[in-house]
């Protein structure tokens, strides 16, 4: 039997995505209590990494969870001078999800004896056997065959949401078991047809080797796919916050280590010289672009300082600016897409300040502008959520509030009643955008599409393995898309794979667009691969050796992301509604809205203030000291207010720095198997300033 | 041992203590197998790697790293690359890093191709480190020698290398490295030694020889009459490079007859034909541009010329870069001094203002290049040498023209003579007048020297004129309009020196 | 070789609430124990450092931080562990049954390499108190059945055996480790902390 919850809190946080979980680790912080419930059995929401199964399965419900919850009648539980109102737990939080997969299934022998061995681990859900019906599932549900792909018609293969997905359902087991006879079978005679006719190409040289259908899923836990990919500004404010907190002792990440784009008019991606290293090694430049190009980026690193070089295109446009310049053609796509990734339409001041934004974080960690969190963005509301329950937030997962209660003469929320049918108080709610009760909810205001792609080789081969942003310029009726490439190093997929994220934002409304999220990448797909997901590539020769460089789509996914559909004028002073990922590339926006609710419902308090290493906590001879007695929750749950603070947080002594604390290890770097290099932020400060006017200096050398 | 390591720990700058773990090993070594001291120089370097995270660039600690990888047994060569790598990721600058890798190369026989390939990685993350274009210069002709030079590099990589190095200074015109590793691309090689002139004496019976390279030593072959001699060659100064020197001759020149002299180093020869009733001989090999171009004559016209045309294309993208500017006085010179004299002219007068810094070292380059022109114009065996009214600042090339009789360097900027002077052993007039000069410590010594004219100068310290008492063939000197003429009126303006 | 490398090995303490993950964790890094039975706040993770035969290493014990209280744990917080510690309370007889779900769990969530040769260490914790339900027979079955898996009889109250385990941890999480050669992690090696004054760019070339 599960535990009931505390039933009175500070604040009630419902979703886990980055702003509540930023939210969460803020209140916790500084001594608030914190409840923080989710309904999914996954942290994030909408920012949710997952591995190939969870997403497949996240796909195919439309992202609306079963949650278990108990028969009961959340109005009784209200008195008479408040009022129910109820959160529908069926929202959709992606529509037009599809999934398909080029993969052959398999014959027997492929599957490697590892690979086999990985499938003996049971996958039943963990200590609770009574409250997740989802968990249970999940054990059954190996989406195997998700299209059919002797029937190559683009809407066939298309799993429209909720239409359960496996068409063959096998299990694990059965899986192995059949290998022989209905995988053969399966070979034989339903997939007789190249899934892939590229494939069949390779096959026949011997070159590449496809992965079966089976040797691919076998893999499942080794994906970690983003439903919000994003970068991170190395000076932007998540980073800063990440190292002002100490949270980033909690994540890992890597480079983006190249920038790609698509020149009007070629059909070949090329490296951006964004940095003085790129600009200096790139053969896609001429010595003289290059020196424009270098004194452009100079310029706007720091235009205020010569207001002259801009200031009669201030109401102009960025690109008439660029122009000016003497920047070759080519030049101004780089700055333009690449390097500011504004609009052409954008003035010529948002371009100056967007450049500037790029350059001054790049450099900070190597010789890029972007970070990427190791395992997904999906690591980052989980690292701030664990800063939250070491400072004493309370996380449920799997559940949800069937309402809220308002206190009917103040119009405020006063608490929330959960799925258990536990009417719990706060002095606070925020709640993401899924959790919005339907009378504050208006049209979606806008939506993102996104497709996820997983491949076989880099986009643009190189002799090392990179994390790449790819911009792709609008062209004709196609808006502008953004890609994001990573590979295993990353440990978002198994080694030879690549996972490829795209998206494109898409007003809902337009009429006459395509509507189809998997139509719209269609070109895009044309650009960055050989052939399209759905096999409709042409089966002559004649492609071969152009696109042989080009990865193949093994596996593809679908789907729009719902944005911002609430009134936020209506809510009550006390409710707070998180935005969702949006189309943004970095989390300036993210971390600025979540900074703003903080202060708005603590404007005394300190925003994250720098948590204390472990060693720097001092315990006394009573076990756990008096002063850090106040961080410590009298756990009884009978009494289950858990409130009962006595400090602050702000009590847990830190010894001084340098210390001689035993052991004080590099706790943010952590290694494993795969050899990376990790960067650490304690590391590297300002490794190289690259765009620092150079002072002059002597011949006297 | 271990006290020693809790200091160094502390400060690896700290020389003795390492020198004191040194001994400790040395001793150690004679009473331990080799099991125990291999455990120990491990530990040891482990201990240094910590030391060196803390103070990366301690002598003490590269040098004590040495010093362990010297006296191992089985040093791990391997690893101590790997160590140099990461070092250098980190700071590409660290030139301690930089010596111990050539240390560790050099004992492990690393291909240089491979270490080729380190700088092309650390220059393409950070192309502003001089030490790695370094290493690289030290590097290529090794692997790309020129058939001709052994440390020059074959011209087509050289052609490669300059479009590496023009990336870089088209990237960022103000990153000195890159200009320097150009300067090294367009360096010519050795110059091949020859004899410049020969200047016989009848007596007392001597041979001066002008080379066109300073040597330490001369042993160049002079022979009388095909008859060759053992003779002693001096230099003329007490320099350790020196471009004269003379012999005495033990059997020396009999009266009133004809002697042809010749003298020969390496594959140069020069004869001098001293005439029956002759005291004294010269012969000078006509000086041609070649031996003036010292940045850039080797690399092909052609190359010069397209690099010309890109500095140029980057003058007009960046003007006002004074290495840009520079760099383009220089490949003129090397390209063609005549056609672009004037653009030289003006570019260095450029120079002189936006860096006016260094304005002396664009002025004193302005004067190189106007004696040099001069002196390749004239004709060298008239003995005669006139580059006055030039606005030189500086007096240059004085060792290659030692033959010279007539100098008349007057109405220029020159304000001191301190050149020395002594190298011109048959000069005889001197006209120096209208010049702004101070100092002529220069005019020390000089043999023949008979006629000075130093009217209109800035001379105001009768001590100067003390330089001249070494003189002893002066007859006149002539100084009116000095500042030394008013103060001291008892002084006259024009005066004959007598010695003896 | 045996390497003097400095490795850093990230340990996670997996149980049911109560069963006493923290006071293990602080019994042995801290040498302290506390009496009264609180959810753990503040505790993140504690290091130690250990020899195991002949090499230093440093031990990253990572407490749960009360997540698991209602089964809460995110995946982030098993990643790149290597090793996992599960606790039971010898007086709580469902402690004990939910160890087979708390491994599934792990081997879920972690996705080890090879999850059958995954290194685990059983604790049963509290056997000062009087009440023990849970026989040492019957969880040094349980152990021998999941591969044999190190079984150990803590209190983290007396300090007994704690030290034992957690050295035992330590030499199970090194194994999982060891295949790293000495090259393959030479850069984790170096870390140039003080060092963040590069050199500008405008100084001397030379």
């Amino acid at each position: 039997m599960e535990e009931p919850l505390p039933e009175e809190f500070d604040i009630i946080l419902i979703g886990t995505g980055l702003t509540e979980s930023v939210l969460s680790g803020a209140f916790s912080r500084i001594g608030k209590s914190v409840l923080h419930i989710d309904q999914n059995k996954f942290y994030g929401g909408n920012w949710a990494s997952f591995n190939i199964k969870d997403f497949d399965e996240f796909i195919a419900s439309g992202g609306i969870v079963e949650i278990n919850r108990k028969e009961f009648d959340p109005v009784a539980l209200v008195t008479e001078d408040e009022t129910f109102i109820p959160v529908s737990s069926q929202r959709q939080l992606i529509k037009e999800g599809s999934l398909i997969c080029n993969l052959r299934k398999n014959k027997v022998t492929t599957a490697s004896p590892k690979d086999v061995e990985q499938n003996q681990v049971p996958s039943p859900k963990p200590t609770s056997d009574n409250d997740d019906t989802t968990g249970s599932q999940e054990d059954q549900s190996l989406p195997t065959k998700i299209p059919d792909n002797s029937a190559p018609k683009p809407n066939a293969e298309t799993i429209e949401t909720n239409e359960s997905l496996p068409i063959a359902e096998v299990t694990e087991d059965d899986n192995k078991s059949c290998g022989e006879n209905v995988g053969d079978n399966d070979a034989e005679t339903k997939t007789e047809e190249p899934p892939f006719p590229v494939a069949m190409k390779d096959e026949v040289k011997q070159t590449y080797k496809f992965p079966s259908f089976d040797e691919f899923y076998d893999q499942w836990r080794r994906f970690n796919v983003d439903l919000a990919p994003k970068v991170m500004f190395s000076r932007g404010k998540l980073v800063e916050l990440l190292i002002q907190s100490n949270v980033s002792r909690y994540l890992e990440f890597r480079n983006v280590s190249r920038t790609l784009t698509l020149l009007s008019g070629q059909d070949y991606l090329q490296p951006v010289p964004c940095s003085r290293a790129d600009v200096f090694s790139s053969k896609f430049v001429t010595v003289i672009e290059k020196r424009i190009l270098m004194r452009v980026l100079t310029l706007c690193a720091n235009y205020e300082a010569h207001p002259e070089e801009y200031e009669e295109f201030e109401d102009r446009l960025f690109l008439e600016f660029l122009c000016s310049k003497r920047l070759s053609e080519k030049a101004q796509q780089f700055i333009l897409h690449s390097i500011a990734m504004v609009k052409e339409t954008s003035t010529t001041i948002e371009g100056l300040k967007a450049t500037k934004k790029f350059l001054q974080s790049l450099g900070r960690y190597g010789n890029s502008a972007f970070l990427w969190p190791m395992y997904g963005v999906g690591e980052l509301p989980q690292a701030f959520s664990r800063l939250s329950a070491v400072f004493g937030g309370t996380f449920c997962l799997r559940r949800n509030a069937v309402g809220l209660v308002l206190n009917t003469e103040s119009g405020k929320c006063t608490a929330i009643i959960d799925s258990q049918g536990q009417k719990i108080k706060c002095k606070h709610l925020i709640v993401d955008e899924s959790n919005v009760p339907d009378s504050y909810r208006c049209e979606f205001a806008s939506s993102v599409s996104r497709a996820v792609y997983v491949t076989d080789k880099s986009v643009l081969a190189s002799d090392k393995e990179h994390v790449s942003l790819i911009t792709l310029p609008p062209d004709g009726s196609r808006g502008s898309v953004r890609v994001i490439e990573a590979g295993p190093q990353c440990c978002v997929c198994p080694s030879k794979y690549h996972l490829v994220h795209a998206l494109l934002s898409s007003a809902p409304n337009n009429d006459n667009q395509v509507c189809n999220p998997r139509e719209k990448f269609k070109e895009v797909e044309q650009i960055l691969f050989a052939g399209h997901a759905d096999a409709e590539v042409p089966q002559g020769g004649d492609a071969e050796s152009t696109d042989d460089a080009k990865p193949h789509i093994l596996w593809s996914s679908y789907f729009d992301m719902m944005e911002d559909g609430v009134t936020r004028d209506a809510l009550p002073s006390n409710l707070y509604v998180a935005r969702g990922p949006g189309m943004e590339l970095g989390f300036d926006k993210t971390m600025g809205e979540a900074r703003e609710l903080f202060e708005r419902i603590c404007p005394d308090d300190e925003f994250l203030p720098r948590a204390p290493d472990p060693e720097e906590i001092v315990f006394d001879d009573e076990g756990y000291n008096t002063e850090s007695n106040g961080a410590r929750v009298e756990e009884s749950p009978e009494d289950g207010a858990g409130a009962d603070y006595v400090d602050d947080a702000e009590d847990l002594r830190e010894v001084e720095d340098g210390d001689d604390a035993p052991g004080q290890v590099d706790h943010v770097t952590r290694i494993d198997q795969s050899q990376n290099v990790f960067i650490d932020f304690a590391k590297f400060k300002n490794l190289n300033e690259f765009y620092k006017s150079c002072q002059d200096d002597g011949f006297d050398c | 041992m271990e006290i020693t390591k809790l200091l160094l720990a502390a400060n690896s700058d700290y020389s003795s203590m390492w020198n004191y773990r040194k001994n400790a090993f040395l001793h150690l070594k004679t009473l331990k197998n080799e099991d125990e001291m291999k455990s120990m120089f491990d530990n040891e370097l482990q201990f240094i790697e910590s030391c060196l995270r803390n103070n990366p660039k301690s002598y003490g600690c590269w040098h004590h790293r040495c010093f362990v990888m010297l006296h191992m047994m089985k040093p791990n060569w391997e690893r101590e690359l790997q160590l140099c790598d990461l070092f250098l990721q980190f700071d590409e600058r660290n030139f301690h890093c930089w010596d111990y890798r050539r240390f560790v190369t050099n004992h492990s026989n690393v291909p240089h191709e491979k270490e080729i390939e380190v700088t092309n990685k650390i220059i393409a993350s950070n192309f502003s480190n001089y030490s790695s274009w370094h290493y690289r210069s030290k590097l290529l002709p090794q692997v790309y020698p020129d058939p001709t030079d052994s440390k020059r590099i074959e011209e087509k990589k050289l052609l490669e290398e300059l479009e590496l190095v023009q990336n870089a200074f088209f990237t960022d015109p103000n990153d000195q490295s890159a200009w320097f590793y150009h300067r090294w691309l367009l360096g010519r090689g050795d110059k091949e030694q020859y004899i410049v002139s020969l200047i016989v004496n009848r007596s007392p019976p001597s041979v001066f020889c002008c080379l066109r390279k300073p040597v330490k030593m001369f042993n160049g072959t002079l022979s009388v009459d095909d008859t060759t001699q053992t003779v002693d060659w001096t230099s003329s100064m007490s320099e350790r490079y020196s471009h004269l020197w003379f012999c005495k001759l033990e059997d020396g020149f009999k009266k009133g007859q004809q002697h042809t002299v010749s003298c020969e180093v390496e594959s140069s020869k020069l004869s001098c034909c001293l005439e029956e009733n002759c005291q004294k001989a010269t012969v000078c090999l006509p000086i041609n541009r070649e031996m003036f171009q010292d940045h850039t004559s080797q690399a092909k016209l052609s190359v010069l010329e397209d690099e010309l045309n890109s500095c140029n294309e980057l003058n007009d993208l960046e003007p006002g870069n004074k290495w840009v500017m520079l760099t383009l006085v220089l490949l003129m010179r090397a390209v063609s001094p005549k056609q672009h004299s004037e653009k030289i002219s003006t570019m260095l007068d450029a120079l002189t203002e936006i860096d006016s810094q260094r304005k002396r070292y664009y002025l004193d380059l302005r004067s190189k290049y106007a004696i040099e022109d001069c002196i390749v114009e004239t004709n060298l065996n008239e003995n005669r040498l006139n580059i006055s009214g030039m606005k030189l600042t500086q007096i240059c090339h004085l060792e290659l023209v030692p033959t010279l009789t007539h100098l008349n360097i007057s109405h220029n900027c020159l304000q001191n003579l301190t050149v020395p002077f002594a190298n011109l052993f048959c000069l005889e007039v001197l006209e120096a007048n209208d010049n702004k000069i101070t100092n002529i410590s220069g005019l020390k010594d000089v043999p023949n020297l008979k006629s000075i004219n130093l009217d209109s100068n800035d001379i105001s310290d009768v001590k100067q004129f003390e330089y001249l008492k070494t003189c002893r063939c002066l007859e006149k000197l002539s100084i009116r309009s000095n500042p030394v003429c008013e103060s001291e009126k008892q002084f006259p303006t024009t005066f004959l020196l007598h010695f003896q | 070789m045996a390497s003097r490398k400095k490795v850093l090995l990230k340990v996670i303490i997996l149980g049911d609430s109560g069963v006493g993950k923290t006071s293990l964790m602080n019994q042995y890094v801290n040498k302290k124990f506390s009496n009264q039975y609180k959810a753990t706040i503040g505790a993140d993770f504690l290091t130690k450092e250990v020899m195991v035969d002949d090499r230093l290493v440093t031990m990253q014990i990572w407490d749960t931080a009360g997540q698991e209280r209602f089964q809460s744990l995110g995946v982030a917080f098993y990643r790149g562990a290597d090793c996992c510690v599960l606790v039971y309370d010898v007086t709580m007889p469902n402690t004990f049954k939910t160890l087979d779900s708390w491994r599934d769990e792990f081997l879920i969530q972690a996705s080890p390499r090879e999850p059958e040769n995954f290194p685990f260490v059983v604790i049963g914790n509290k056997i000062d108190l009087e009440n023990r339900v849970v026989s040492h027979k019957r969880a040094q079955g349980w152990c021998h059945s999941k591969n044999n898996i190190p079984y150990y009889e803590c209190s983290a109250k007396d300090n007994i055996n704690v030290e034992q385990a957690f050295q035992t941890v330590a030499k199970q999480a090194l194994m999982q480790e060891s295949e790293v050669g000495l090259y393959d992690d030479f850069p984790e090696r170096i870390d140039l902390k003080n060092t963040d004054q590069k050199p500008k760019q405008s100084d001397c070339a030379c």
